[in-house]
């Protein structure tokens, strides 16, 4: 079965009726797009083969070869006599004289069916997407799209805003820190943290000086003269990048004194 | 203008911003979550091949499971459902764009 031949004889065949697609695809009970499909070369469906060649006006096989045959031409000889021949007609059983041929059968048969309201196969969808589909795909992008050029401008402008350089007032906001006991049975040893804030900005020439006041425990009052002790933690780096710590270390005289307060006394740097 | 070019611009307007998605998801500095945003986002050719991937999975399943098989032409609801559960796939992944750092 050739597709391009039956396709081209389709075309020639519908135009020669003088008929357009949408007309033809109508008359067959089919979708434009499906006879378009046949005309480019797909062999159409054993389904459509009785509705195309009843309005093409061709025989199944004329269309499933794509050629049109030319009616078939007997000689007529003259050697039977109109008496045989009436004669062998009358000893033909009645059945065989009324018996029709099967296309003349089969052309009764489809102009009896009605063909407008025939339930031919439809594809349920097709790949791509759906009217509904595509308004809430550019929705749900443009939605996506502003959010994302929103929360870049303002990550853009706070960093435009910045203050450019780190001071005593403004170090707690950039700035974290922490005093951690280096030994928790006998804790005179003390180990200084600074580390740069998530979502803050790279300090460049950084130096900080902190004040760490130290309390005495409750328990030890009676033990030790020396209520309250300070001592001074000093930082220095030349470029603080983002989740970096600096670590100093310090020693209280004696336990029993527990880290009460944090106190930025120096902050320089540039952001 | 017919489907297939309105198909087509969508489609090149979800590619868009699966890759705007991707660089502020980087910008971000949520590194880890780029595995997670590359699956999701890979549904794109999915939702627009949906029909012939559910087809093509029907048959599938027909050829194993009947001796005559049919079609495998999928149903509106095979359909409709593949179609919602791929676009959740796609909000989803354009979700873990949008976070912050964590």
């Amino acid at each position: 079965m050739n597709g391009n031949r039956i396709g081209n004889f389709i075309k020639a065949k519908r135009k020669e009726l003088n008929l357009t697609v949408e007309e033809f695809a109508a008359a067959v009970g089919a979708p434009a797009f499906l006879v378009l499909k046949w005309e480019e070369g797909v062999p159409p469906e054993i389904d459509y083969l009785l509705p195309i060649s009843t309005v093409l006006k061709v025989e199944t096989k004329e269309l499933l070869r794509g050629v049109e045959t030319e009616p078939e031409q007997f000689e007529t000889v003259d050697i039977v006599s109109t008496a045989d021949t009436q004669q062998a007609a009358a000893t033909l059983p009645e059945t065989k004289k009324k018996e029709k041929g099967y296309y003349e059968q089969l052309r009764e048969k489809i102009s009896a069916t009605d063909y407008s309201n025939y339930e031919c196969f439809e594809p349920t969808g097709l790949n791509g997407f759906g009217d509904t589909e595509r308004k809430f795909g550019y929705v749900i992008c443009s939605i996506m799209l502003a959010l994302v050029l929103l929360i870049n401008a303002i990550n853009l402008i706070s960093w435009l805003s910045r203050p450019r350089a780190l001071t005593v007032e403004n170090c707690k906001e950039y700035l974290q820190f922490e005093v951690v006991a280096m030994n928790y049975t006998n804790n005179t040893e003390y180990e200084v943290r600074l580390t740069r804030k998530p979502k803050s900005y790279d300090v460049a020439n950084l130096r900080v000086t902190v004040e760490i006041t130290f309390e005495l425990l409750p328990i030890f009052d009676e033990y030790k003269e020396e209520k309250t002790i300070i001592r001074e933690a000093s930082f220095s780096d030349d470029l603080l990048l983002s989740g970096e710590t600096l670590k100093a270390y310090i020693t209280v005289s004696h336990i029993g004194y527990d880290e009460r307060k944090i106190k930025v006394v120096y902050a320089e740097g540039e952001m | 203008m017919d489907k297939k070019k309105k198909d087509i611009k969508l489609l090149i307007f979800l590619c868009i911003t699966a890759v705007v998605g991707l660089i502020n998801l980087i910008l971000n500095g949520n590194r880890v979550l780029i595995f997670a945003y590359v699956v999701a986002m890979s549904i794109i050719p999915v939702i627009y091949f949906n029909y012939s991937l559910c087809k093509w999975e029907n048959r599938w399943e027909n050829r194993w499971k009947e001796k005559n098989p049919g079609t495998g032409e999928p149903s509106e609801l095979r359909l409709s459902v593949a179609k919602i559960g791929e676009w959740i796939i796609f909000v989803i992944g354009l979700i873990l764009a949008l976070i912050p750092k964590i």
